[in-house]
């Protein structure tokens, strides 16, 4: 499991994930991952190449969306693979964590916060 | 019929799946009924390990068993845990409000959606759940 962290100039921090987020994969990454959403207000999570999900892997994002959420910020989920965006929204998760597959509107619901 | 006997470590999730992957690449099972087996077994086993048995950090053994048939595969998920049927426990409530969205137990959620049918016993001292997958119908909603 991969993760890169790139901070745009608007101030969005853009995590790109590669790999399976199940047991294994959410271990490798989720320090880091805790680490930047907990200093980030403004998080896409680029899912694109991430090809599994696991409930583990949810609980994951979804603390860090919790977390993020208390001090004003969010954290959308961009792009997910159908499999995976499946996953997400069989268990209602979309509706909690935001997800979209359009950048302009990814940016509108971030760049619209304080 | 294909067993396997693993730990009740996270860590062993990964050679459970890897298992899993190996035979449902000879076994010529489609796309979506792997990634079906994968996802309940990942969250069968995070069950067990996380609520079966006490964090002390010894290891119990957790058996696997899976059946590949014409109509469908099974797959048998084993621990000496208490008594615990996941035919009867309650999913974790949908909410859409992330501030009172609690964070985990969608496992449950997971494995009702994917598989098309469940079964538990309780036998000689040991759970055994049962997943099943229908050839024809191996995602939600299908």
């Amino acid at each position: 499991m991969k993760m890169s962290v790139e901070t745009q100039d608007t101030g969005v921090a853009v995590i790109h994930l590669e790999g399976d987020l199940d047991a294994k994969g959410t271990g490798q990454i989720e320090l880091q991952f805790a680490a930047v959403t907990g200093e980030q207000n403004k998080v896409l999570l680029d899912m694109a190449k991430v090809g599994f999900l696991a409930s583990i892997g949810i609980r994951a994002l979804l603390s860090a969306s919790k977390v993020m959420g208390r001090r004003g910020g969010k954290l959308v989920v961009f792009r997910p693979s159908p499999a995976v965006e499946q996953v997400l929204k069989t268990c209602g998760a979309d509706a909690i964590l935001g997800l979209t597959h359009d950048l302009a509107e990814a940016e509108t619901v971030l760049g619209g916060m304080a | 019929m294909f067993h396997l006997s693993i730990e009740s470590r996270l860590a062993e999730i990964g050679r459970a799946s890897d298992w899993l992957a190996e035979i449902a690449g000879s076994s010529m099972l489609d796309q979506s009924i792997r990634m079906a087996l994968r996802l309940c077994l990942e969250e069968a086993l995070a069950n067990v390990v996380t609520h079966a048995y006490p964090q002390d950090g010894v290891s119990r053994p957790i058996g696997l068993e899976l059946t590949v048939e014409d109509e469908g595969v099974s797959l048998v998920v084993e621990d000496e845990g208490p008594a615990f049927d996941p035919t009867c426990a309650r999913s974790a409530a949908v909410n859409d409000r992330l501030e009172l969205a609690t964070i985990g137990g969608r496992g449950l959620t997971l494995i009702r959606s994917y598989a098309s049918g469940l079964g538990y016993v309780r036998e000689a001292g040991r759970n055994r759940f049962t997943m099943n997958f229908s050839r024809d119908r191996s995602a939600p909603g299908q």
